[in-house]
């Protein structure tokens, strides 16, 4: 044991001495650089070696890892993320979450698939297999095994590092849950055995250092700590193949496999893809050729930056396209051109060589619309090749808002699971923006024989009355089901910052979100973190805001329930001053009318918050006030010579979350003409019917 | 003779058109039977500026706070009020049919909604009786084919072409098309063959109707056809119109409702002329073992002389 001791601290200095020791600015807590950083700190540095047999779908992976303490403590054991075993059978966490059916995709029996780490052991040292233990930190399912820690012979000393040799063998299910196989397709993610994140005292809140390793549920997705990855592929030589980073090595070997190298650093995760039937469009997205001078300018302006500082770089983007999907190439390729130019604009340039955007054929569905460092899959079916569907933008839609995650979960890398919002949500709302501006805001989901879609429509219909359990801000695995998952982590953030965004003016906005991004790049932010950088740029409290619209699941919905104007009596101009006449003295028929005129105001829901009021008389501007919204109602009374024509609450449309925008207007004279047309139309359309189906 | 049949029935489209307003008459009292269910769910509308951007299109979100604002329940009755009409609409088509036929095929004599009635009244029953059975056999029968037709096409939806499963669907709807034709034209020669002999049931009439339209299929879809071209270049009209009119005042409003109309009184003409083709067509095909009707032209004798003689 004491050999063995010797040997391990040996090995531990040693896997210190071999990192890689760039300088990094201060990247914890309130002392974080306002400075980007361009590289991630290096905590992890993997070197796979993968064999892919394509008649079982099983990997073969060799592993070394070598993990840098950066904290102050003394870390005694390692736990790692075995994600794969969610899908190992029915008593797994996933499984029983789920009950088997995720994203349209059923799990069952022959159809199984898992992670076994066959030999575990530190570099040139002790053997540690025996000393796995599978952890269930989230539920009582002692039967799920997706989390694993290893006790360490002697603890990895703050600023060392420790190496590991790790063979596994992982075994891909049938498509499900992002990843797997179908036909020759294979989606290869969560596929190692992958080192969690070991978050020291102060960050997102802690008070004392320790792992942050969740067990693999239904409702959740990933957190990783950065670093290097190096992976070798080897597949059968009919296969075409795709992954993280680029490819620096290409091998073919003598019993039909080629074995593909590639590299990155700066990321936290790597996946890769294999199909014959692959067709690769590379193109490159040129900044200089993508972005105009003018483009530039007004971004610097908007963000108070030099000019310099908005400079994008070039990428080298490859789709692996399907046959089937061929002619959607161009389409894919404008969406990531786009995506790359507006999100490097608004939050920084995108600092990878390399993005690959992976389309999964039709059967494979469930390996779409997800998000891996530099590596993505769109979401696409042949009925979008040709007109009229090709007018759907669903394609775009999904490209933009997975390449989108490579600012938020791939750079910002918050912990999914406590916090999905933070990059969910905040990748949702930059993704509206992204397709409102260059696709059409009121036609941003598509268009189908003149009838046109805007996505916002789709969050706000799922913005309902009664607020449903839950909340923005909570632990991924604990909302109520799949639903409230999507509302919470996606579609209500995005009406939160979209309103918000309407409420500070689109500039300060702006500056919030690229100094937030900029200043937790590669630092794994929580939500305090993004509500401290927003009251900073803003310059507003927006304690309350947030603790409303995150924190809570209040609701809102303004409502103009009544308007009305009463004629007083008429005042007689020639000397009583605006007083009663004399009995039995009427006033001029000519003498000036004046009208009371109230305007009653409700705030349905218990979500407090200013708003706008806006009343037009007749034959007047409107004119505007504020209420603070903090009762229940408010009536506003007039007196003025004209009647009142209409009352609106929040005119400029600012609360995205106000449940429904059709009460927040009001006017005092009926116009038949919506009435008229649309009862004329729907009657039209049933006459048609019943004409089809008589005579 | 496809000629002549196509001639004969765009002659009907103007001669007969008392028969396509009565039609779309029943079409309008149908449909009125809705207004009201209709009206008051759009009329909360009035009060609310928010609406006014459908007056320019139609508007998802617009239209989903209208639901949620107490349309929900509005809109269920509304689609069971639909569903009921059409239900109800299948013995009024009956009626109708049988009453058009009527005209189409009787002579001047009698005056026209008299002779109107009388067919309506006399095929009503057996017209009735071919809608439903018929009805149900070309359901199962178009499901089949339909099933059918997907499975038959799996391969080239799975395939590598990148037009293979558009092509596959344009299968499938040629083969709901194909059959669903097939059927509702025999249905109009098993009525013209009723109206015509007046011998035996729907069931009688309907069979060899499907052998008749088997047997003839250039000619008879070819009639078919052309008075679908018909209807397509009115309906392209009514597209055309409609979205140049425009619907911000209520003057243009009605004006789009007077169109609207216009459109379901050519439709209706349309169906009438076409029925008149195919009763010109049925005559001259006249199927074997089905003997043309002997119709003596002269009234009986009455025994009675009648006063106005006298005078």
């Amino acid at each position: 044991m004491r050999r063995g001791a010797i040997v391990c601290a040996l090995a531990l200095a040693a896997g210190g001495a071999t990192f890689d020791a760039r300088e990094q600015p201060a990247v914890t807590g309130a002392g974080r650089s306002t400075r980007p950083l361009e590289h991630a700190p290096q905590i992890v540095d993997y070197r796979i070696g993968v064999r892919l047999d394509h008649a079982t779908r099983r990997l073969e992976g060799q592993e070394r890892l070598t993990w840098r303490n950066t904290s102050s403590d003394a870390v005694p054991d390692l736990w790692f993320h075995l994600y794969l075993n969610a899908f190992k059978n029915e008593n797994s966490t996933f499984f029983r979450e789920s009950g088997g059916s995720l994203r349209g995709a059923l799990q069952g029996p022959n159809n199984w698939g898992w992670t076994n780490v066959t030999s575990l052991r530190i570099a040139d040292g002790a053997d540690l297999t025996s000393q796995m233990r599978f952890e269930h930190p989230d539920d009582d399912n002692a039967d799920d095994r997706t989390v694993m820690r290893v006790p360490l012979p002697a603890p990895v000393p703050p600023g060392g590092s420790v190496t590991l040799d790790i063979a596994f063998t992982a075994q891909l299910p049938r498509v499900f849950a992002r990843t797997g196989y179908f036909g020759d397709f294979h989606l290869v993610g969560q596929w190692f055995p992958k080192i969690a994140v070991y978050e020291p005292a102060g960050r997102r809140g802690r008070r004392t250092g320790g792992w942050n390793c969740h067990q693999f549920h239904a409702n959740s997705e990933f957190y990783a700590d950065f670093g290097r990855f190096v992976v070798e592929m080897t597949v059968p030589a009919r296969f075409v193949v795709g992954a993280t980073g680029r490819r620096t090595a290409e091998r073919k070997n003598s019993d039909g496999t080629v074995t593909y190298t590639y590299e990155q650093e700066d990321v936290h995760d790597f996946a890769w893809t294999a199909d014959p039937r692959f067709v690769v469009v590379r193109d490159v997205f040129s900044a200089a050729r993508e972005v105009t001078p003018a483009e530039q300018e007004r971004m610097a302006t908007l963000l108070d930056r030099p000019v310099g500082e908005i400079a994008l770089s070039d990428v080298d983007v490859t789709l692996l396209m399907q046959p089937s999907h061929l002619p959607q190439a161009a389409r894919h390729m404008r969406a990531v051109k786009t995506a790359l130019k507006e999100f490097g604009l608004w939050y920084g340039r995108y600092p990878y060589q390399t993005l690959t955007v992976v389309d999964p054929p039709e059967g494979g569905e469930a390996a779409g619309g997800m998000e891996y460092p530099t590596f993505i899959t769109s979401a696409t079916t042949s009925w979008f090749n040709y007109r009229p569907l090709d007018q759907i933008l669903i394609p775009e839609q999904t490209v933009v808002h997975e390449f989108g995650h490579q600012f938020w979960y791939g750079m910002v890398a918050n912990n999914e699971f406590e916090e999905a919002w933070l990059d969910e949500g905040i990748n949702s709302y930059s993704t509206s923006r992204v397709i409102d501006r260059n696709y059409g805001a009121d036609r941003s989901l598509g268009t189908l024989f003149g009838l046109r879609v805007a996505w916002l429509d789709v969050p706000r219909a799922l913005n309902i009355r009664t607020p449903r359990p839950g909340r923005i801000r909570q632990p991924s695995w604990t909302y109520m089901n799949d639903e409230n998952y999507g509302f919470y982590s996606y579609m209500k953030p995005e009406l939160v910052l979209d309103t918000l965004e309407r409420i500070l003016g689109e500039q300060t906005m702006s500056r919030v979100m690229r100094t937030y991004h900029e200043r937790w790049r590669f630092g794994h932010p929580s939500s305090d973190d993004f509500y401290a950088v927003a009251i900073e740029v803003s310059g507003q409290d927006l304690t309350s805001f947030f603790k409303q619209t995150i924190e809570r699941n209040d609701i809102v919905d303004f409502e103009v329930e009544d308007l009305n104007s009463v004629e007083l009596e008429r005042k007689d101009p020639a000397g009583t001053n605006g007083q009663k006449p004399a009995a039995g003295v009427q006033p001029p028929k000519d003498a000036p009318v004046e009208y009371e005129s109230s305007v009653t105001i409700n705030r349905h829901g218990g979500l407090t918050i200013p708003v706008e009021v806006a009343v037009k008389f007749e034959g007047q501007a409107p004119e505007r006030m504020t209420w603070d919204g903090r009762d229940g109602w408010k009536k506003f009374t007039f007196r003025r010579p004209q009647k009142i024509e209409w009352a609106k609450v929040d005119p400029d449309k600012k609360l995205l979350f106000d449940v429904s925008w059709l009460n927040n207007a009001l006017r005092a004279n009926a116009d038949r003409r919506v009435a008229t047309k649309w009862t004329a139309r729907w009657l039209f359309w049933l006459q048609n019917v019943l004409m089809l189906a008589g005579v | 003779m496809l000629t002549t049949s196509m001639r004969r029935g765009v002659r009907a489209i103007f001669v007969e058109a008392r028969v396509a307003i009565l039609v779309w008459l029943a079409n309008v009292a149908l449909a009125l039977v809705a207004l009201p269910a209709v009206w008051s769910w759009w009329a909360r509308t009035s009060l609310l500026p928010e609406a006014d951007p459908l007056l320019e299109r139609f508007h998802t979100g617009i239209f989903r706070d209208l639901l949620i604002d107490g349309g929900g329940n509005g809109l269920l009755s509304m689609l069971l009020t639909g569903l009921g009409l059409l239900i109800v609409s299948v013995p009024v088509s009956a009626f109708l049919s049988a009453g058009t036929l009527e005209v189409l095929i009787s002579d001047d004599s009698p005056k026209f909604f008299q002779r109107f009635m009388t067919g309506a009244g006399h095929f009503f029953w057996r017209f009735l009786r071919l809608a439903i059975i018929g009805g149900i056999v070309m359901a199962i029968a178009v499901a089949a084919a339909v099933a059918g037709s997907a499975i038959a096409v799996t391969r080239l939806v799975q395939s590598n072409w990148p037009p293979g499963p558009f092509v596959a669907l344009g299968i499938e709807c040629a083969t709901f098309l194909a059959v669903t034709s097939f059927f509702l034209l025999s249905f109009d020669y098993a009525r013209i063959r009723l109206a015509l002999t007046d011998r035996g049931g729907a069931l009688r009439a309907w069979l060899p109707s499907l052998w008749l339209v088997l047997r003839h299929p250039l000619r008879i879809y070819g009639l078919a056809v052309l008075f679908l071209l018909l209807f397509a270049i009115v309906a392209a009209g009514y597209l055309f119109a409609i979205a140049r009119l425009g619907s911000h005042t209520m003057p243009l409003i009605l004006a789009g409702i007077a169109i609207q109309q216009l459109f379901l009184i050519v439709r209706a003409a349309l169906r009438v002329g076409l029925l008149a083709g195919e009763v010109e067509l049925y005559q001259w095909l006249r199927p074997a073992g089905t003997a043309a009707p002997v119709v003596d032209p002269r009234p009986p004798q009455s025994p009675v002389p009648l006063l106005y003689d006298a005078q």
